[in-house]
C-alpha cells in the first residue's frame, strides 16, 4: 500500500515533500561547512566590519568583519549537532524507559511516569543555568539541557504508543508462541511504535535547533568565537539600528531550519498514521 | 398513509457511488427493518434521511417525508424538523452522549429547542422522559460516565421521542448491547412505537433481531434494496439469491461429527479463581472482585465445549487464566495428568504447546508490520525445538493449505487480506504446534454472517480431521447449537449450569440460563 | 472532587517540590565544587574566602546546608545577594512587579488569539480561512519568540517610534509603564499562540467527529449551536493540557525575552546574577521559577476535575 503511484507519498502529502527539501538544504549546507566555507568564519579583520554584501562578502560582514554567509553556514553545522545529539540522549534513554514501563506495568511504571512529569518542570533554558557552573558554558552544556528535556517526551510517546499496542491481539499471541515479553518489545512493539518516534524526533530537533539558538543568544550555549546562530543574534541586537541585516541572516535561517523541520514532520505524520492509511486501504 | 418514501435515492461518497438507487416506503404507525452486512449502505440511508450526510456526500433522488421532500429542504427547516419530527437513536451508547453535561440536560435540549421551554420547565419534562423510559431509578444530574450502556441507550432513546416524533430511525440499536438488555431495549421500542404511534425504521445486521420486531423487513446489499416484503411472509418467499443466502447462513448448522473414542478429560481446571483489582494510584482497591470464582471444567479430546455468558460474567477472564496469560489468584490446571503451575516458564511453555487460541478481532491478532507467514510461524523455534528456514516454509504452506489459503499468503502483511482471510489465518496460527486444545473467543462475531458460516465449516472439518477439542466462547445461544457438544453457563464470575448443549438449551435449570434463552431471538424455521 | 483525591493530590505536590528543591540543590551547590571559590574566583585572597565560607555556612554538613535553604525558602528567607547586598526575597519581590504582569499579559493574549482562531479555522475545515490560519501558525511556531523581538523592535521602536525598544520606567510612571511592556508580551505570546491554535483546531476538529455532536445535530441542533454547546468545552480538555506544559516554555520565554527589553524582572535578574556569579540569587531565583512550573501544572490538574465529570467521581 505504501508503494504505488496511488500513494507515492510525495504527490499525497506535499508538506512532506517541501519539509524533506528544506531540511536537506540546511543539512547539505551544514555538511559543506564542515569541510568548507567561504571565508574562515571566525577570522576577524577590522578594516572590514560591517560591510554590505559584496561578490566577496555574499551577505556582508559583522562588526569584527567576519563573512556573515561563513558564519551562517558553520552556524547550522554546530546548530544541527547540537540538537541532533540532544535528541539522541533523549531518544536513548527515554525509548527504553518508556517501553520498559509499558511492557512491565504496575508500581515500576507509575514511578517511572512520575518520574517523567517532574522532569518536565525542568525547561531546557533552567537547566543549563543549573550545570553551567558543572560542566561550564559551551555546547555540551547545551546539549545535556536539551537532551535531558527530550527524555521525558521520549518516554512519555514510547509509553503511550507501548501500551495501546500491548493491548492487542498480536502482542497475546505472540506469548502464546512462547516469546519472552523483552523479546515481544523488540519484536512486535519497538517496530509499532517506530514510526511515531520518528516524526516526535522531527518536531523534537526544530524545538532542540530554537532552543540551542536561545542558549547560544544567552551564552550559556556555544561560546565564541564559535559562530552559532543564537550568538550572532546576540551581537547583532545593539547594531539594530545601523545594521538589521545581522540579525535578520540568523533569524531567517532559524525561522527556515524549524520550518522545514515542522513540515517534514507533519507530512510524515500525516503519511504514518494508521487511521489515515486505513481509509486509503 | 404513507410517511416517508425514498425514491431512487443515489448518495456518492467522494466520488464513488455507494447507493444505487435506493426505493422504500414507511407507513405511519409502521415497523420497517432494514438489514444488510457492514458496508451495505443502511447507515448512509438512515443519516441522508436526516440529511446529516458528511460533507464530502453528495445525494440525488427524492426523500418524501409528511409531504414534503426533505433534498428540497433548507437547512434551518431540517433543524426544526429533527428531533420533533424524526428521532434517531445511534448503535454506540457508549460514545452517543456528551461526557461533560448531565444527562438530564442533554435531554431537556431537545424540549427547549422544539418546544421553547424555559430551562426549569424542560428539566421537569426531561426527568418525566427519563421516567418514560425506564429509568426512575436515576437521578437526573448523573453524567453519562455513571450509566450502563443499557441506561444510557434508554437516555437516547428518550431524547429521540422526547417531542413525540412521527418517524423513529434505529440504527443497530442493540447491536453494541448484551443479549439481556438488547431484549429489554427492543421491547421498550416496540412499546412506545405502538403507543405513540410513531413510525420505525430498524436498521440491524441481524436478521433475526429485525424478524422479531418489524412489520416489513427490507433487505439490503451493496447500496440497494434486493429484498423486501412482510415479516409474515418473508422467510417464505424469499426470491432474491442473497436474501436467501444471508438466511440460510443465519441458521446455519456446519456437519459435526461428535468425537467419543476418548472419555477421559485430558484438560482439568479445578476451582480456579481470579481477583481483579481496580487500579487504583499506588494501592490496590481493598475489595477486590472475583472475576472467576472457583471455576472447574474438564475437556475430553476432540470435544467441542461451549463457553456462554455475557460481558463481565468473566468469560473471557477465565480464558486467559486457562491460557497461562495471567495468573490464578487459586485452583489448579492438570494437563494430561500433569499439574502444572503456569508461572513457571518450563510449564508455561508447555501449556502452550498443547493449548492455543483463536481472537475475536480478526484486525488486531496479525502484527501490521510483519507477513502473515512471519506470524504463523512465531511459534517455531519457542515451543519446538530450531527449525530450518525451508523446514519453516514447508509448515507454514501446509498449515495455509489447511485452512483453504494458497501458499502466496504467506508473503502478504494483514491489510492485504479480508477479515475473513484473517480468521483463516489466524487458525493456521493457532494449528502450529499441532494442539490438543483451542479456545476459540467469539471467533466469528466480528465477521459478516455469509463469511461466519464459512469459517464454521473449516472449524468443524477441522476438527473431525485432527481430534482438536474446541473451548468456544461466545455470546450467542444459535451458534452454541450448531458448533458445541456441551455448554458451560457462566454469570458474575461462576458456572451456573453445565450440560450437553441441546438438552440445557431444550430444558434450562438455572434462571440466568432460562433469561439468556427467552433474550435471544431466533429466526423462524422454514 | 472528593478530599481524598484531593489530598493525595496536595501530596504528590510537597513531594515534587522538595524533589525540585533538592535537584537544583544537588546541581547548584554540590557537584560543582566549592561555592565560596566560583563566586570569587579562583585568584581569591584566602581570608575573603574564609569569610565568604563562613557567611554562606559552607563549613556544615550538606544536608544541614539543604535543609536550612530549603526551610529558609518555606519561610521566604531566601538567603542575601551578595553583589546587591541586600536580602534576595527583596530583589524577587521587586522584580516581580514586572514579570508577573508581563507572564499573564503574555497568558491572556495567546489564549486569546488562540481559542478564536483555532475554532474559526475547525469551524471552516478546508477553507480559505482555514488554511491561511494553518499556514500562518506553521510560521509562527518556527520563529523564536527572542528574535520576533528584535524585529518588534526594528518595526514598532526603531523604525516607527510607536514604542519603546526596551527598559522599564516603573509602575509609578503609569501608562508608559504598560507601554513598555507591549511588545515583550507580544513577542512571547507569539509563538504560544500558534502552538495553541494549531491544538485547539485539531482539537475541535477531533470532537466535531464526535457521536455526541452527531447526537446533538439529530436533536434539531444547527452546525454551530452543536459547536458551541457540545464540542467546544470538550475540545478544551486537551488545550488545558498543552498550556500547562506551555508554561514552562513561558517561563524560559520571559527570562531571555526580559533580556532582549532590558526589562528588570526575575529573568533579567538571574541572568546578570549568572554573571555576576552570585550563585545566592541564581540557586534561589531557578527554584522558584520552576516551583512555579510545578504549582501551575498542579493547578492544571485540579482545573480538569473543574472541565471534566468523569474524573470528579462522586464521594
Amino acid at each position: 500500500m505504501i508503494s504505488g503511484a496511488r500513494n507515492n507519498p510525495a504527490l499525497t502529502h506535499p508538506s512532506l515533500w517541501i519539509g524533506a527539501a528544506m531540511t536537506a538544504c540546511v543539512v547539505l549546507l551544514a555538511l559543506i561547512a564542515l569541510v568548507w566555507t567561504p571565508q574562515d568564519p571566525t577570522a576577524m579583520e577590522m578594516a572590514k566590519r560591517l560591510q554590505t554584501p559584496s561578490a566577496a562578502h555574499w551577505l556582508g560582514t559583522d562588526r569584527f568583519g567576519r563573512d556573515v554567509l561563513s558564519m551562517a553556514m558553520a552556524g547550522a553545522a554546530i546548530s544541527l549537532q547540537v540538537s541532533f545529539v540532544a535528541i539522541a540522549f533523549g531518544m536513548a534513554i527515554g525509548v527504553p524507559l518508556g517501553l520498559f514501563a509499558a511492557m512491565r506495568g504496575g508500581t515500576l511504571d507509575e514511578a517511572v511516569m512520575r518520574v517523567s512529569d517532574f522532569v518536565f518542570a525542568f525547561p531546557a533554558l533552567l537547566t543549563a543555568i543549573m550545570l553551567r557552573e558543572l560542566f561550564g558554558p559551551g555546547a555540551l552544556n547545551a546539549m545535556i539541557a536539551i537532551g535531558i528535556f527530550n527524555v521525558p517526551v521520549f518516554a512519555r510517546v514510547t509509553y503511550g504508543a507501548a501500551l495501546s499496542i500491548k493491548t492487542r491481539d498480536f502482542v497475546t499471541a505472540s506469548r502464546l508462541a512462547g516469546k519472552s515479553e523483552m523479546r515481544i518489545a523488540l519484536d512486535h512493539v519497538l517496530p509499532n511504535v517506530l514510526p511515531l518516534l520518528i516524526v516526535q524526533a522531527t518536531i523534537q530537533l526544530s524545538l532542540g535547533i530554537l532552543a540551542e539558538a536561545a542558549l547560544s543568544y544567552m551564552g550559556l550555549g556555544v561560546q565564541p568565537p564559535a559562530p552559532s546562530w543564537g550568538r550572532m543574534l546576540n551581537d547583532a541586537q545593539t547594531l539594530m539600528a545601523i545594521a538589521p541585516r545581522l540579525a535578520l541572516v540568523p533569524g531567517l535561517c532559524i525561522v527556515f531550519t524549524v520550518l522545514g523541520l515542522n513540515l517534514l514532520g507533519d507530512g510524515l505524520r500525516d503519511w504514518l498514521d494508521p487511521r489515515l492509511r486505513r481509509r486509503q486501504a | 398513509m404513507t410517511l416517508l418514501v425514498l425514491d431512487h435515492l443515489v448518495c456518492t461518497l467522494d466520488g464513488t457511488e455507494i447507493l444505487h438507487g435506493v426505493n422504500l416506503r414507511v407507513k405511519q404507525g409502521e415497523i420497517v427493518g432494514l438489514v444488510g452486512e457492514s458496508g451495505s449502505g443502511k447507515s448512509m440511508t438512515a443519516l441522508a434521511i436526516m440529511q446529516l450526510l458528511p460533507e464530502r456526500a453528495q445525494l440525488w433522488g427524492q426523500i418524501v417525508f409528511d409531504g414534503r421532500d426533505l433534498t428540497q429542504t433548507s437547512e434551518a427547516e431540517m433543524c426544526a424538523i429533527r428531533g420533533r419530527d424524526i428521532g434517531l437513536i445511534f448503535q454506540e451508547p457508549m460514545t452517543a452522549l456528551n461526557p461533560l453535561k448531565t444527562v438530564a440536560d442533554q435531554i431537556a435540549e431537545t424540549f427547549m429547542l422544539h418546544e421553547g421551554f424555559a430551562y426549569a420547565n424542560a428539566l421537569d419534562k426531561a426527568r418525566a422522559a427519563m421516567d418514560r423510559v425506564g429509568l426512575e431509578d436515576i437521578p437526573a444530574t448523573r453524567y453519562p460516565h455513571e450509566l450502563s450502556g443499557g441506561q444510557r441507550q434508554r437516555i437516547v432513546i428518550a431524547m429521540a421521542i422526547a417531542c413525540h416524533p412521527k418517524l423513529i430511525i434505529a440504527d443497530e440499536p442493540t447491536s453494541a448491547l448484551d443479549v439481556t438488555t438488547q431484549a429489554q431495549i427492543l421491547a421498550l421500542l416496540r412499546e412506545i412505537t405502538r403507543e405513540s404511534g410513531a413510525a420505525l425504521l430498524l436498521i440491524s445486521h441481524d436478521l433475526a433481531v429485525v424478524a422479531s420486531m418489524a412489520d416489513r423487513i427490507a433487505v439490503m446489499k451493496d447500496g440497494r434494496i434486493v429484498e423486501e416484503s412482510a415479516t409474515r411472509t418473508f422467510f417464505g418467499a424469499m426470491r432474491d439469491p442473497y436474501a436467501r443466502a444471508l438466511y440460510e447462513a443465519s441458521v446455519h448448522r456446519p456437519v459435526r461429527h461428535t468425537d467419543t473414542r476418548f472419555p477421559t478429560p485430558f484438560f482439568v481446571a479445578d476451582d480456579c479463581t481470579r481477583l481483579y483489582r481496580k487500579p487504583r494510584l499506588f494501592r490496590a482497591d481493598p475489595l477486590p472482585v472475583r472475576a472467576v470464582d472457583k471455576v472447574s471444567l474438564a475437556i475430553r479430546p476432540g470435544e467441542s465445549v461451549g463457553l456462554v455468558g455475557e460481558s463481565g460474567s468473566g468469560k473471557s477472564t477465565l480464558a486467559r487464566a486457562l491460557l497461562g496469560l495471567d495468573p490464578l489468584d487459586a485452583g489448579t490446571i492438570t494437563l494430561d495428568g500433569v499439574r502444572l503451575d503456569p508461572t513457571r516458564k518450563q510449564d508455561r511453555l508447555l501449556l502452550r504447546r498443547k493449548v492455543q487460541m483463536v481472537f475475536q478481532d480478526p484486525y488486531s491478532s496479525f502484527d501490521p508490520r510483519r507477513t502473515i507467514g512471519w506470524s504463523i510461524a512465531e511459534a517455531l523455534g519457542h515451543l519446538t525445538g530450531p527449525v530450518a528456514e525451508s523446514d519453516r516454509m514447508q509448515r507454514v504452506a501446509a498449515l495455509l493449505a489447511q485452512v483453504e489459503l494458497t501458499p502466496d499468503f504467506a508473503a502478504r502483511y494483514p491489510h492485504e487480506m479480508s477479515g475473513g482471510q484473517r480468521q483463516r489465518a489466524a487458525i493456521a496460527r493457532a494449528l502450529m504446534t499441532d494442539p490438543e486444545l483451542i479456545v476459540l473467543d467469539e471467533p466469528v462475531s466480528a465477521l459478516d454472517v455469509s463469511i461466519r458460516a464459512r469459517i464454521l465449516d473449516l472449524l468443524a472439518e477441522l476438527q473431525s480431521r485432527r481430534a482438536v477439542a474446541y473451548l468456544f466462547i461466545t455470546h450467542d445461544l444459535s451458534l452454541l447449537r450448531a458448533v458445541t457438544d456441551r455448554t458451560l453457563v457462566m454469570q458474575k464470575g461462576k458456572i451456573v449450569e453445565d450440560g450437553a448443549t441441546s438438552d440445557l438449551l431444550d430444558r434450562p435449570q438455572h434462571a440466568y440460563t432460562r433469561a439468556l434463552i427467552a433474550a435471544s431471538p431466533d429466526l423462524p424455521r422454514i | 472532587m472528593s478530599l481524598l483525591w484531593l489530598l493525595r493530590r496536595l501530596a504528590g505536590l510537597v513531594l515534587a517540590l522538595a524533589a525540585a528543591s533538592a535537584v537544583v540543590f544537588i546541581l547548584m551547590d554540590l557537584l560543582p565544587g566549592d561555592p565560596a571559590e566560583i563566586m570569587l574566583g579562583t585568584n581569591a585572597r584566602p581570608d575573603t574566602l574564609a569569610a565568604l565560607r563562613a557567611e554562606m555556612g559552607l563549613d556544615r554538613p550538606a544536608l544541614i546546608r539543604y535543609a536550612d535553604w530549603a526551610l529558609g525558602l518555606l519561610r521566604g528567607d531566601f538567603g542575601r545577594s551578595l553583589t546587591y547586598s541586600v536580602p534576595v526575597a527583596e530583589l524577587v519581590w521587586e522584580r516581580l512587579a514586572v514579570t508577573l504582569p508581563l507572564a499573564v499579559m503574555a497568558i491572556a493574549l495567546t489564549l486569546l488569539i488562540a481559542l478564536p482562531l483555532g475554532a474559526m479555522a475547525a469551524a471552516r475545515r478546508n477553507s480559505l480561512t482555514d488554511s491561511t490560519i494553518v499556514a500562518i501558525t506553521q510560521l509562527g511556531v518556527a520563529i523564536p519568540n527572542f528574535w520576533f523581538a528584535m524585529m518588534l523592535v526594528l518595526v514598532f521602536a526603531i523604525s516607527w517610534r510607536w514604542l519603546p525598544s526596551g527598559g522599564f520606567p516603573g509602575w509609578s510612571a503609569g501608562p508608559s509603564a504598560f507601554l513598555a511592556l507591549i511588545l515583550p508580551a507580544i513577542a512571547l505570546a507569539l509563538p504560544q499562540a500558534a502552538i495553541l491554535t494549531r491544538v485547539m483546531r485539531s482539537s475541535l476538529l477531533e470532537t466535531l467527529g464526535e457521536d455526541y455532536v452527531r447526537t446533538a445535530r439529530a436533536k434539531g441542533l444547527t452546525r454551530s449551536e452543536a459547536l458551541r454547546r457540545h464540542a467546544f468545552r470538550n475540545a478544551l480538555i486537551p488545550v488545558l493540557t498543552i498550556l500547562g506544559l506551555q508554561f514552562s516554555f513561558l517561563i524560559a520565554g520571559t527570562v531571555v525575552i526580559e533580556n532582549v527589553f532590558s526589562l528588570p524582572g526575575l529573568g533579567r535578574l538571574v541572568f546578570q546574577a549568572i554573571n555576576q556569579r552570585d550563585l545566592v540569587v541564581v540557586r534561589s531565583v531557578v527554584m522558584l521559577l520552576i516551583g512555579s512550573i510545578i504549582i501551575v501544572n498542579f493547578c492544571v490538574d485540579l482545573a480538569y476535575a473543574l472541565v471534566d465529570p468523569r474524573l470528579r467521581g462522586r464521594a
